[in-house]
């Protein structure tokens, strides 16, 4: 997944399709016209989406059948192409719903689509929400805005440089040399991937968020703390937020969702987390990941999780360990290069577990890890658990509380920030 | 407008300020009196050892593993000291290591350099710089290492270095942890065992690179600077090519170029373990903690053939 400049091209040409689409459906009375024209545009925004990011996976399944061998197409998936196929698509969809007028100037449209900030790996904006703020004459950014703006900055630089990619060495040598390494090697490796994962992805989301809004645009969040979830049901509510809730508006519902029967419920939970995984990578590891949170969903719809509500701290700390554990067991399939490669690691983790062999050679990493993680965890229990950036706003002194902040962040990310980090987990979307 | 600038201002002073503050308490009360620890403490620690000792082993995890200072009875009555530095510790390290060192006080008498000729070999676009990051804390102690990260560095890293915290990137919490456990520091002459055995079951022999190789002409410069310093100097240089299990990381035509280049003024004198064929006391699956390290009974073998080998030469 690379930036090539010829690409941009797809990108007008999603835009095209999706402006045209929406301004056709809007200017159209008949109801099956407007049907057509959206099932056009999904199938055209779609069709893009799969030469260039599944493509060679069908090629690959196909050859496995062992009929006839077809030969790779030799592209590469242009970055960000499943972030804004699907802002592009929900945009032409609200159009049709007739939620949302359409964009008549082009260039606001293409500005909404392309938006940098957001551009390569989210957060998947809504029409509602930015089109509007696009379109404002009298755009002002405030000192309100800047102060938040840098903070959340710098709060997912932090998160992303000190504490993702401090763990990614340890991730990367886990699970890159997963024959030589013992269960225990494995099994660390796979908890500190759930949180590298999340604070790769959610520090992005804020630097993204952060640099939106230090030029006056407010973006939805992403991510609410997801791994202080009770359940499943509710990690999936604060976990790539703009993502699960595209799925829910545009897939699970129009399957119909809840509202049919129990076990019709049951085949939409586990074909929208299917479909998730699969719009995550070309791989059928992914598919394997959506499937397990799927399945997972579906048992917490069983078994009525949501009536079980923890009354204390030890039931809240089982249920937040439950969520965690589960979770991180699918992450083994989303981190995995293949399914060989997760079933040898499972393999590992359950019988060749042994402490004593538990050896990792950069011993420099422990302590830089437990600063970046207490840290994380301070700021998000005792701070953000509490209140927003913009609720944190409103408090006494909020200017000196904002610098000191945005200082405390800087320095640590200077004296702690991997200065050779990888690329973010999520560009490969 | 104004509101904005002024803030941007205020936070860029701060943190200009705060940087330079914290870096000098940190710099002069804290790291000055850490000395253990990979994240500079060891290093801390061989510039004061080096004080005290003539013979000194630099390399890289696979000095640090291999060679026992204590077993060294030939050359330095086992009074060395092990400054090999795990997962860095090729040329761009050594070659500016051994100026902080001569810079510091006197030099050694001997030193014995690890080297895997296969290092030289010239691996896609060269990042020199990243050798250098356990040597940051030290810029201020010798020209050399500033002269070569200004050439070396590009913008980006040259705008990190502006902030003088940035010496301490991916530091900071090691060496705090080693100075809160200073007083249980003990004195130890740098070489470290390690435990456990290769598994043989899982392990696949890379395929020698076949291709005709290119040689980085910035380690080799720094390879023969080395030799050059030591000749300055007067100090006996002893290099050392250690070997690896079933030779998964030999490269013969490596062995010899570099061989060569050493020898060209014949002030180098060079033991080569590389090939492991030609030491069978060597080959047991049970000496390897894995490919390229020997376990703590592979490391007295290792280190009693190369004292016996140096006996052999060197001795009158």
């Amino acid at each position: 997944m690379w930036f090539i400049p010829a690409y941009i091209l797809i990108l007008f040409l999603i835009i095209a399709i999706d402006y045209y689409a929406a301004k056709k459906i809007e200017d159209t009375h008949s109801k099956k016209a407007k049907k057509r024209l959206l099932i056009w545009a999904i199938v055209n925004t779609c069709l893009v989406l799969f030469i260039f990011k599944y493509n060679n996976f069908f090629i690959d399944n196909f050859n496995a059948l062992g009929f006839h061998q077809v030969k790779h197409w030799h592209i590469i998936l242009p970055i960000g192409l499943s972030f804004h196929t699907f802002q592009s698509l929900s945009y032409v969809i609200e159009v049709y719903r007739g939620n949302f007028k359409a964009e008549r100037n082009l260039l606001t449209y293409s500005n909404f689509v392309m938006m940098f900030p957001q551009l390569v790996a989210g957060p998947i904006e809504r029409a509602n929400n930015l089109l509007p703020q696009l379109k404002k004459c009298d755009h002002i950014i405030t000192s309100k805005d800047l102060s938040i703006g840098m903070l959340q900055f710098f709060w997912g630089l932090f998160k992303k440089a000190v504490v993702a990619d401090t763990l990614s060495s340890f991730v990367n040598a886990a699970y890159g040399m997963y024959q030589f390494q013992p269960g225990s090697v494995l099994l660390a490796g796979t908890i500190l991937f759930a949180i590298q994962i999340y604070c790769d992805f959610s520090g992005y989301s804020d630097m993204a968020i952060g640099i939106a809004r230090m030029l006056g645009f407010k973006f939805r969040d992403n991510f609410k703390l997801p791994y202080f979830s009770k359940d499943i049901t509710e990690f999936w509510r604060r976990w790539h937020i703009s993502l699960s809730t595209w799925l829910r508006d545009y897939i699970y519902i129009p399957f119909g969702g809840s509202k049919r029967s129990k076990w019709r419920t049951h085949v939409n939970l586990l074909l929208t987390m299917l479909i998730g995984g699969f719009w995550h990578g070309a791989s059928w590891n992914f598919i394997i990941w959506g499937g397990f949170n799927g399945l997972y969903l579906s048992f917490e719809r069983l078994i009525k999780i949501h009536q079980l509500r923890p009354r204390n701290i030890v039931t809240k700390s089982i249920r937040i360990l439950y969520t965690f554990t589960l979770i991180s067991f699918s992450w083994i399939f989303f981190r995995s290069e293949t399914f060989a490669q997760s079933v040898t690691i499972l393999k590992k983790i359950g019988l060749d577990f042994s402490l004593q062999k538990f050896w990792f050679w950069d011993l420099s990493i422990y302590p830089s890890i437990i600063v970046g993680l207490s840290i994380l965890f301070g700021f998000e229990y005792f701070i953000l658990r509490k209140q927003t950036f913009d609720q944190l706003y409103e408090k006494k002194n909020r200017k000196i509380v904002f610098c000191s902040l945005t200082v405390f962040f800087i320095l640590v990310t200077i004296l702690s920030g991997n200065s050779n980090g990888s690329q973010f987990i999520y560009f490969q979307f | 407008m104004k509101k904005i600038l002024l803030y941007i201002t205020i936070i860029a002073i701060n943190l200009v300020v705060a940087d330079r503050i914290f870096y000098y308490f940190f710099t002069n009360y804290v790291f000055a009196k850490t000395l253990s620890g990979d994240t500079g403490g060891a290093i801390n620690y061989s510039l004061q050892k080096k004080e005290n000792v003539d013979c000194i082993i630099l390399g890289s995890s696979r000095a640090k593993y291999l060679i026992d200072p204590a077993l060294l009875t030939a050359v330095c009555d086992g009074k060395g000291y092990n400054a090999g530095k795990s997962g860095f510790g090729g040329i761009v390290y050594n070659n500016m290591l051994l100026h902080l060192i001569v810079n510091k006080s006197t030099a050694p008498q001997m030193i014995i350099l690890q080297v895997d000729p296969n290092y030289y070999f010239k691996w896609g676009v060269e990042d020199f710089t990243n050798e250098l990051l356990p040597l940051y804390p030290f810029i201020n102690n010798s020209k050399e290492l500033r002269n070569f990260i200004s050439t070396n560095s590009n913008y980006a890293e040259k705008f990190k270095l502006f902030f003088h915290l940035y010496r301490y990137n991916g530091k900071f919490a090691g060496v705090l942890f080693n100075y809160f456990k200073r007083k249980s520091f003990k004195p130890n002459n740098g070489f470290e065992s390690l435990t456990g055995r290769i598994d043989t079951t899982t392990f696949n022999i890379t395929e020698p690179p076949k291709k005709e190789f290119t040689y980085s002409t910035v380690k080799i410069n720094l390879l023969a600077d080395f030799v050059s310093t030591c000749n300055t100097l007067h100090i006996k240089l002893v290099v050392v090519f250690p070997p690896t299990y079933k030779n998964t990381y030999f490269v013969k035509q490596a062995s010899d170029t570099i061989t060569r280049l050493l020898n060209k003024d014949r002030a180098v004198t060079i033991f080569d373990f590389s090939d492991i064929q030609k030491n069978p006391a060597l080959q047991s699956a049970d000496l390897w903690k894995d490919d390229s390290h020997l376990n703590n009974t592979g490391a007295v073998i290792f280190s009693k053939l190369l004292n016996d080998s140096i006996s052999l030469k060197l001795k009158p």
